[in-house]
């Protein structure tokens, strides 16, 4: 989970049109969120509060092997009021890390008409180490961070450390350039990234391409490119201690929305009574395509080669099982949820010293389980509107009684999802229907971006993270979840080969955020 | 005062396994530098063949259970250890390390150009040469505390797989000469420490019977004819009075000075150094080899009693007691007077047999400066009669006075009437009196001869009295 200073540095990024994942420094996110996940540390405490309009403020309690705590503050010169939400209306996918579906933002004229800035301090206690940050943008393309930490001298012993980092970032739509200089030891830094887009598939699938898309507001929202390749190098070198550092990246990643890949590309019927075209359900639904992210990584000085691979899929769920006999009418109730699992593992291989690892991890996503209410009438009309060669499991289940309706589970539409889950944006699936069938308007164009970015991700509330390393024989396992208005985030860090006594707990811990 | 020190037992398994595991746990423990990526393996520990050398400076406290000492260590062997560990040359990945863990927030996100590179390392230390002042201080409850009152390291030899890269060597040498003396300062006592706890309060008594079969099995075929404090208290066998400890230690003191068995004259020659020997055994030698009997002796034999050399004889001795009674008193030597003639006295045969304690009745009358020894007593007893039989002394065989005479016991009296019946009765009787005397000092003889035939030595030649065992 990330830290409250990082949840304002991205609403911040968001309302100011600045890219997260446009930076070289952010190009193997996907796969460290997924393999190297942090663990945190004892038993710990956040509350959060936005105290104005600009102003925001974090308290953290923890015990490690003494209490601790730290407190910081934050001040935007930003109103971030569209993107930040409390706790009880946040989703956890703003909070949790994992597969990063890279999207890019396109920043025009009159978004940003002033120079924002964030300001951050935060106090350590009782250690007192202060350690601040200054963001400050004054183009659009170019941005200004400067991070320091400071150590005070509480006893003879100890001597005061002082560090100050500045970066320098330029971003553009297809590239990005840092120039970095911290004061330990002299380290400079440079890293650049480019990002080129590979359309590998004609204009019929893509989301953007839809005919209900006009141009002009096609660059209002966000787009979701179908494949991207980015390639980008840093390269370091610290004065003090000669050190030099150099590394080579790339990343391939793709974003393919497979229901509407199947939706394009299965042979569909229209029916003249219903001019919808839909997949209702595929019950055993073969998903072949599904985002991912392969990233191979170098670095020459060292010989080491690293590579990583991470697939992601989601799907919704139903269940239909018999009632109750509580209830008399014994109509079937049906659960709905949604489900998604990301799958990732690296390989990395030093030609000089043949150390070689392999690491592999999984990410168990789930959202609530909700009961979709139906009775059979609205399930048979809803099922003769549509004609869907595919759409044959309630028959099934219902003609084959003896089978048992109970855990029968396959996966269904978006648009069914939304209809059981009355999600609230506004009148969803009518507004689909007819952007669907042609009716274009702003408003309903922008709900659907809106819609499926946030009935994508949003359902999720909780989130299991395993990882492994093949080698040194280390097991990670990171649980987080929204649980009422609380963000809960535990895990633990296994040692399995351990000394004589067999597996040895290396590190565990929870951690309990609020956020107001 | 040096210790002999066995250095082989050190090599023992159980001891060395021990030692590897404590100075693996120590050499492990703490934070572990960043420039280490894996912890510190100790391959080989070999303690060496050459034991090191302390020396006793002082004792300052010694008691059954504590022991407080100052000695002079040095140590010029061939001891060497081996370690195995990991060090990474990943210069980024250093930097970020040696940034304090709690400061991650500034540190710098390298993309792959941290990434763990480790290179192996192999460190042989050899050719220990230390020389130092030492305190130990020993309590059996508490165990064994040893400071180094200063730097004890002289010389140390650094061998690692980076030998043929003579800058990362050279480094390497002055790094660990810099911190070895200081992790002997520290280690070292901690080790021994807990290898004392280990060995000595559990089972102390145990920990002395282990030695003691130890030295036993070692030196069995050295030791025969010693024998050991153990075997005359197998239970406690350092458990020994401080009166006995007195007498043994005088002894062992005696045979180191000069003097020769000064005041104890049943000692004979020292059996552990058979060039010494003492003035009794000496003296015994003398006294039974024929041919230095002439020089101490005045032998008053039968011919002196024919020929009438004995009244010179006798005034020799008299003169020479005269002398040695007249060095340590003032007053004239008191002599017994036996009169002649005496007719209240009459000597008849039974009263021979019983002339041995009629002597000794009459020795006992005799009133006897308090200064005069046994000898001297002897001797006035063999001059008043001088044909006394075997010697008062029970472990020497004299050869006996004879004599065929009467008796002149007074100084000053002649011996030369001879006509007078009773002398002549005296004289037959005396006479009987010398041929008993011979035929007991026949039979004594043929009884020395057949032991002297057994033993294969000469006749003459005495043997050893039996010694004393220490």
């Amino acid at each position: 989970m990330i830290s409250y200073m990082d949840l304002i540095q991205n609403c911040f990024y968001s309302s100011t049109k600045w890219s997260w994942d446009n930076t070289y420094e952010h190009i193997l996110e996907t796969p460290r969120n997924l393999l190297h996940f942090q663990i945190p540390n004892g038993f710990s405490i956040i509350a959060s509060n936005r105290n104005t309009k600009f102003n925001y403020s974090s308290i953290n309690i923890s015990q490690i092997e003494r209490l601790e705590g730290s407190l910081s503050y934050l001040s935007t010169s930003t109103d971030l009021d569209k993107y930040y939400k409390p706790s009880s209306t946040l989703a956890l996918n703003n909070i949790l890390q994992g597969y990063r579906n890279i999207t890019k933002e396109i920043s025009h004229g009159d978004t940003i008409d002033h120079k924002p800035f964030l300001l951050y301090g935060k106090i350590y206690f009782p250690s007192q180490f202060i350690e601040g940050m200054i963001i400050k943008r004054f183009t659009p393309n170019h941005q200004l961070i400067v991070k320091f930490v400071n150590t005070p001298k509480l006893n003879k012993l100890t001597q005061t450390t002082s560090i100050f980092t500045f970066y320098l970032q330029r971003q553009t739509e297809n590239s990005s350039h840092d120039f970095i200089y911290s004061t330990r030891e002299a380290l400079f830094g440079f890293r650049c990234l480019y990002h080129f887009n590979l359309d590998n598939s004609p204009s019929t699938f893509p989301i953007n391409k839809s005919t209900y898309i006009s141009s002009k507001i096609r660059k209002n929202y966000t787009e979701m490119n179908p494949s991207t390749l980015s390639l980008g190098c840093e390269l370091w070198y610290s004065v003090g201690s000669v050190s030099p550092g150099v590394s080579i990246a790339s990343r391939y990643t793709t974003y393919i929305d497979t229901m509407r890949y199947l939706t394009k590309s299965l042979p569909s019927v229209y029916s003249n009574l219903n001019p919808i075209k839909s997949i209702q359900s595929i019950p055993y639904a073969i998903s072949c395509i599904h985002p991912l992210t392969f990233t191979f990584a170098v670095n020459p000085l060292l010989g080491t080669f690293e590579s990583t691979y991470a697939i992601r899929s989601d799907a919704y769920f139903k269940t239909n099982s018999i009632n109750d006999p509580e209830n008399s009418q014994n109509k079937l109730s049906s659960y709905i949820a949604k489900m998604g699992i990301v799958l990732s593992s690296k390989y990395q291989f030093n030609i000089y010293s043949y150390d070689s690892d392999l690491i592999v991890g999984a990410q168990i996503l789930r959202s609530k389980l909700s009961e979709v209410k139906q009775n059979d009438d609205e399930r048979s009309a809803t099922k003769s509107d549509t004609f869907d060669g595919i759409d044959k499991s309630p028959k099934i289940t219902e003609d084959m009684p003896h089978i048992g309706k109970q855990n029968v589970v396959y996966k269904v539409s978006d648009k069914e999802y939304t209809e059981s889950n009355n999600i609230n944006l506004l009148d969803v699936s009518e507004s689909f229907n007819d952007s669907i069938v042609g009716n274009k308007t702003k408003e309903t164009n922008k709900a659907l971006s809106e819609y499926k970015e946030t009935a994508d991700e949003d359902a999720y509330i909780t989130s299991l993270k395993i990882s492994g390393n093949i080698t040194k024989q280390n097991m990670r396992v990171a649980w987080e979840g929204k649980f009422y208005d609380w963000f809960v985030s535990s895990g633990v860090s296994v040692d399995m080969k351990g000394l004589d006594s067999g597996p040895r707990i290396l590190k565990y811990g929870v951690e309990f955020s609020y956020i107001a | 005062m040096s210790f002999k020190l066995n250095w082989n037992a050190i090599e023992k398994d159980s001891f060395s396994t021990y030692t590897k595991e404590l100075l693996e746990e120590a050499l492990n423990s703490g934070k572990r530098p960043s420039i280490l990526s894996d912890e510190i393996k100790i391959i080989e520990l070999n303690f060496g063949t050459i034991a090191p050398n302390f020396q006793i400076l002082e004792i300052g406290d010694l008691g059954v259970d504590k022991f407080r000492g100052i000695f002079q260590f040095k140590y010029y062997g061939d001891a060497f250890i081996t370690v195995k560990t990991k060090i990474s040359a990943s210069l980024l990945k250093n930097y970020n390390n040696n940034i304090d863990e709690k400061l991650e927030f500034i540190k710098p996100k390298f993309i792959v150009s941290d990434c763990d590179f480790d290179i192996p390392l192999n460190l042989t230390l050899s050719n220990f040469q230390m020389s130092s002042i030492i305190i130990i201080v020993f309590s059996k409850s508490k165990g064994l505390t040893l400071v180094f009152k200063n730097d004890p390291l002289e010389n140390i030899d650094v061998n690692s797989t980076f030998d043929k890269i003579t800058p990362i060597a050279n480094f390497l040498q002055k790094k660990i000469e810099s911190q070895i003396s200081d992790i002997f300062k520290e280690f070292l006592p901690s080790l021994l420490y807990k290898f004392s706890l280990k060995y000595t309060t559990q089972s102390f008594d145990q920990f002395h019977k282990d030695l003691l079969i130890e030295e036993q099995e070692d030196d069995f075929n050295k030791r025969k004819n010693k024998i050991l404090l153990k075997e005359l208290d197998p239970e406690n066998p350092f458990r020994i009075s401080p009166g006995s400890l007195m007498r043994s230690t005088r002894l062992s003191s005696i045979r180191q000075t000069l003097s020769l068995g000064n005041g104890i004259d049943k000692l004979s020659c020292d059996r552990f150094n058979k060039n010494i020997i003492t003035k009794a055994y000496l003296n015994i030698i003398i006294n039974n080899s024929n041919n230095f009997s002439n020089y101490n002796r005045i032998d008053l034999n039968e011919e002196d009693f024919n020929y009438g050399d004995i009244n010179d004889k006798l005034g020799f001795i008299k003169n020479f007691q005269n002398k040695a009674f007249l060095k340590t008193s003032n007053h004239k030597p008191k002599r017994r007077v036996i009169k002649m003639n005496v007719k209240k006295k009459e000597i008849n045969e039974s009263a021979i047999i019983d002339e041995e304690e009629a002597v000794e009745d009459n020795i006992k009358s005799i009133p006897m400066n308090n200064s005069e020894s046994m000898s001297r007593r002897l001797s006035r007893r063999q001059s008043s009669i001088p044909s006394s039989t075997s010697s008062r002394r029970p472990s020497t065989i004299k050869r006996t006075l004879q004599t065929n005479e009467a008796i002149k016991l007074t100084t000053g009296t002649s011996t030369n009437d001879t006509t007078n019946p009773d002398e002549k009765e005296i004289r037959r009787r005396v006479a009987k009196l010398d041929r008993l005397v011979e035929q007991r000092k026949r039979r004594l003889n043929n009884n020395n001869n057949n032991n002297n035939n057994n033993n294969n030595n000469n006749n003459n030649v005495v043997t050893a009295p039996p010694p004393y065992s220490l």
